[in-house]
């Protein structure tokens, strides 16, 4: 077996030290390890998006990547929107809309959203379906969800303000 | 662990330069895999469904670079799809690299992981440009035409797997009018049902094709240059009737395969579609 390695990255802005197989993947060690249990383990090998986390800014499955490659790395996982019960606008914008159901796809849907409003605040629906395009719901048929990004990006456009930043306030 | 694992690979390395992996490469003798984007490689892993005893991960070393320089632009074999859509690359390279996947996967998967796989939809345009690739062993470095590392008549893929490092890959910087046109079951995220990549030359002011490279993925297993199609242009205006040709000629190039993607009669027939919608496109805004 691999020997293990210690691996030190910052989780939702906290420093994180985790010692593992170099080739679990990230989603294996936030799940098992950190008991961050809403990035969901789906497919396992690139297709469904549930896994679905920000990696130094930029949107990743969390099971391609191996934690040896996180070292020094920022992770944000769904659990790092929202602050107590004071949500996301982006989580607030899927629950209004009736954006999930079952709801296992929806920490990788408001991850991939997250991504595509930092890079692009005032999306076209086409940009918001290829942004979304490797997420898979098998509930909601995507309407409501495209409609809840919609909303979010309004609303951030006019400047709600995220779970965290009213907790620091 | 939760099902992940329960037999593994023996050893994990990272290094930082080419040479360093050159080093590993000689150590192992063969028994050892590449590793970059991990989007082939890792979920094998997890699974366990594929061990190789050593695996290299080649994520640190400086293998991502786009350079131009004299005519030819080299493309560092780890410059993942997000990359090399961000430029703007010859022969519908970037359209194609765009078009691979969704976001969270071109962030990730590389260049050099799409040869490697030999089937990689980056390879139908990197055909139509006569690209072609550097293979560093630890005996030596050579360039070497991608249509020789990808047998054109068996779809055997040489050397870039095993024995060898995928460094880098050279177009050269046409200004040639090119389009690429897929067509996968639907718009977003799918696996291409047929795919081309066409790259001409113009008589000046006309339509008259004075050169033209066409490849293709869909009459074959593998991605193929489609000569006859290119036989039956050239010398000729981008008429209906030239098209009518082309496209006529696109079934010499093969019969289709069948897979759970598509059957080999839709994949014939859409490797038509595709040629007349980029040949359609090449006509489009000539005189």
């Amino acid at each position: 077996m691999t020997e293990s390695i210690t691996v030190r990255f910052v989780v939702n802005g906290v420093e994180t030290t985790v010692f593992a197989d170099p080739l679990t993947s990230l989603q294996t060690v936030l799940r098992d390890q950190l008991l961050l249990t809403g990035t969901k383990a789906g497919c396992r090998q690139g297709g469904c998006g549930s896994c679905s986390v920000l990696v130094d800014g930029r949107l990743e499955l969390a099971c391609l990547r191996p934690i040896a490659e996180v070292e020094g790395r920022r992770v944000e996982t769904i659990e790092g929107l929202s602050a107590g019960e004071s949500l996301h606008p982006i989580q607030t914008a899927f629950v209004e809309n009736f954006a999930l159901q079952c709801g296992f796809c929806t920490p990788g849907m408001v991850m991939a959203t997250k991504a595509l409003l930092a890079e692009n605040a005032q999306p076209t629906k086409d940009e918001v379906i290829v942004a979304l395009s490797g997420n898979i719901c098998r509930c909601t048929g995507y309407e409501p969800i495209l409609a809840a990004v919609e909303v979010a990006a309004s609303r951030l456009a006019d400047g709600a303000q995220t779970g965290a930043s009213r907790e620091r306030r | 662990m939760v099902g992940e694992l329960a037999m593994s690979v023996s050893r994990y390395v990272a290094p930082e330069s080419v040479e360093e992996i050159l080093a590993e490469m000689k150590e192992q003798e063969g028994n050892y895999a590449f590793m970059a984007g991990g989007t082939i490689v890792q979920p094998l892993l997890s699974s366990g469904s594929w061990l190789p005893h050593t695996v290299i991960g080649l994520w640190r070393a400086p293998l991502a670079a786009v350079e131009r320089e004299n005519g030819t632009i080299a493309i560092g074999a780890g410059a993942n799809m997000r990359d090399l859509a961000s430029h703007t690359l010859p022969g519908g390279l970037s359209d194609a690299a765009r078009q691979v996947g969704a976001p969270a996967i071109r962030n990730r998967a590389t260049l050099g992981g799409n040869i490697a796989i030999g089937r990689g939809d980056l390879i139908v345009p990197l055909l139509a440009l006569d690209a072609w690739v550097t293979l560093m062993s630890p005996s030596g470095t050579r360039d070497t035409p991608i249509s020789e590392v990808l047998d054109q008549a068996t779809g055997e893929l040489r050397d870039v797997a095993e024995g060898h490092l995928l460094t880098r890959v050279l177009v050269p910087a046409t200004e040639s009018s090119s389009a690429y046109v897929a067509i996968g079951r639907k718009s977003y995220n799918t696996p291409c049902v047929a795919s081309v990549s066409v790259n001409a030359s113009f008589e000046s002011s006309t339509t008259v094709l004075t050169g033209l490279k066409v490849a293709v993925h869909g009459p074959q297993a593998w991605p193929v240059r489609a000569e006859a199609v290119e036989q039956v242009l050239v010398g000729r205006g981008l008429d209906d009737g030239a098209i009518r040709e082309a496209e006529e000629a696109m079934s010499s190039v093969g019969d289709g395969y069948s897979d759970s993607v598509a059957s080999a009669w839709y994949r014939a027939s859409m490797s038509r579609v595709v040629l007349r919608r980029a040949l359609a496109q090449l006509a489009k805004g000539r005189p």
